[in-house]
């Protein structure tokens, strides 16, 4: 008795619940292949939006693969970056002039311009440019070449770095607000803490001649720099004592 | 009859009971305890108390972003470093310098060149220790 009960129940329960969906109009199966089709293309067009994008990036050619059409870069960041070009990639030199491909060679500092893939995380490059990237440095003065007008700044890392003062370069100085004041060479003093932009010299590889080069007057001491700002020599002024005089030629 | 079988199976479940206990007590004697104690365990690490973070070297480029390409010339560098410090802005051809308001932010605006270019910011803090961040930017007007 108990058991028809529970069975009555149960089919009495079900009958509720499928006649709830029943009374819900049910789509067709091509109207439902149809809102799936509509979905998908949505979907995909949302995920290639959001996919892609411009990007630029400048980096060291570390290999060029021209029958794979990739190139390897390191970027500035030291990261590994796979570059993928194709027929429509245009590649210039640093002065705009036209390359191709073939061009491209180990340890160029080039510049890509493409799309890039976040999912692959590759980029389809648009333009290849060569670029001469600027040197730059951080440091103090160690000596100065008042005759040869360079100086030697020593970064933090230790490194010694000869700097050449020319007529193209220029020299300013900071104090202060945010101006930059026009300095001059002559007035560079031991000990300053500078700021070089420039570019290797081709006549001699240790050097590197000063674009621009920033004096900062009032910045504190870098810890990480160790050197002994010298104290200057004072060398008595000569007398004329026990020197022969001098007499005028009548 | 029924209170017989309540407490026969009272009885069996104590007597179920202390025979697991009794096993259970066997099987954690069994277990060896390494004598080595000099790598610190979880609850150890746990309870290490954390740096207090070191507020003196913040310098942070909010924009631009890192290989981030514009279609105007004129960009806006929006940045946080610790008040005091003094910020050089560098790109190819020119330098900006700019100190930070007392909250610690800056703002300028910079004319980038055209192409791929990077952008260098250097800060040097009050102690006279130095950070510098790199971005890459691109000024350009292709549609691809």
């Amino acid at each position: 008795m108990k058991i028809k009960a529970l069975i009555t129940v149960t089919f009495l329960f079900a009958s509720l619940v499928a006649n709830a969906y029943a009374a819900a109009p049910s789509p067709t199966q091509t109207e439902n292949s149809q809102i799936n089709q509509l979905k998908n293309k949505i979907a995909s067009q949302v995920a290639q939006l959001k996919l892609v994008e411009k990007r630029g990036i400048v980096g060291t050619i570390q290999n060029v693969a021209i029958s794979n059409n990739q190139i390897t870069l390191l970027d500035v960041h030291g990261q590994v970056r796979y570059v993928d070009v194709d027929d429509i990639t245009k590649y210039e030199d640093a002065n705009g002039g036209s390359l191709n491909e073939t061009d491209m060679k180990k340890n160029m500092e080039v510049s890509v311009f493409g799309i890039y893939n976040k999912d692959s995380q590759r980029i389809l490059a648009r333009f290849v440019s060569v670029e001469v990237v600027p040197t730059r440095f951080y440091g103090e003065i160690t000596s100065i070449d008042k005759t040869n007008y360079d100086v030697t700044v020593m970064t933090d890392d230790q490194k010694s770095e000869k700097v050449e003062i020319d007529t193209s370069s220029t020299v300013v100085s900071y104090s202060g607000g945010a101006t930059l004041n026009t300095y001059g060479f002559s007035k560079l003093s031991l000990g300053d803490r500078v700021d070089v932009i420039g570019y290797p010299d081709k006549k001699d590889s240790s050097s590197t001649i000063a674009d621009r080069l920033i004096d900062y007057l009032n910045a504190p001491k870098d810890p990480n720099i160790t050197f002994a700002t010298p104290t200057p020599i004072i060398t008595a002024a000569p007398t004329g004592k026990g020197a022969k005089s001098i007499s005028p030629v009548k | 009859m029924k209170a017989e079988k309540v407490i026969l199976s009272f009885v069996a479940v104590f007597v179920g009971l202390v025979a697991a206990g009794i096993a259970f007590y066997f099987y954690q004697s069994t277990k060896v305890i390494p004598t080595d104690q000099t790598k610190p365990s979880a609850t150890q690490v746990a309870m290490q108390p954390t740096k207090a973070p070191n507020n003196s070297d913040v310098f942070t480029i909010d924009s631009p972003g890192d290989e981030q390409v514009y279609s105007q010339k004129s960009i806006t560098i929006k940045g946080t470093a610790v008040k005091g410090a003094t910020i050089t802005v560098s790109t190819d051809d020119e330098d900006q310098v700019v100190q930070p308001a007392d909250n610690g932010d800056f703002t300028l605006t910079q004319t980038i060149p055209n192409g791929t270019s990077l952008i260098e910011f250097t800060t040097i803090f009050p102690d006279g220790t130095v950070k510098k961040i790199d971005r890459t930017v691109t000024f350009s007007t292709e549609n691809f």
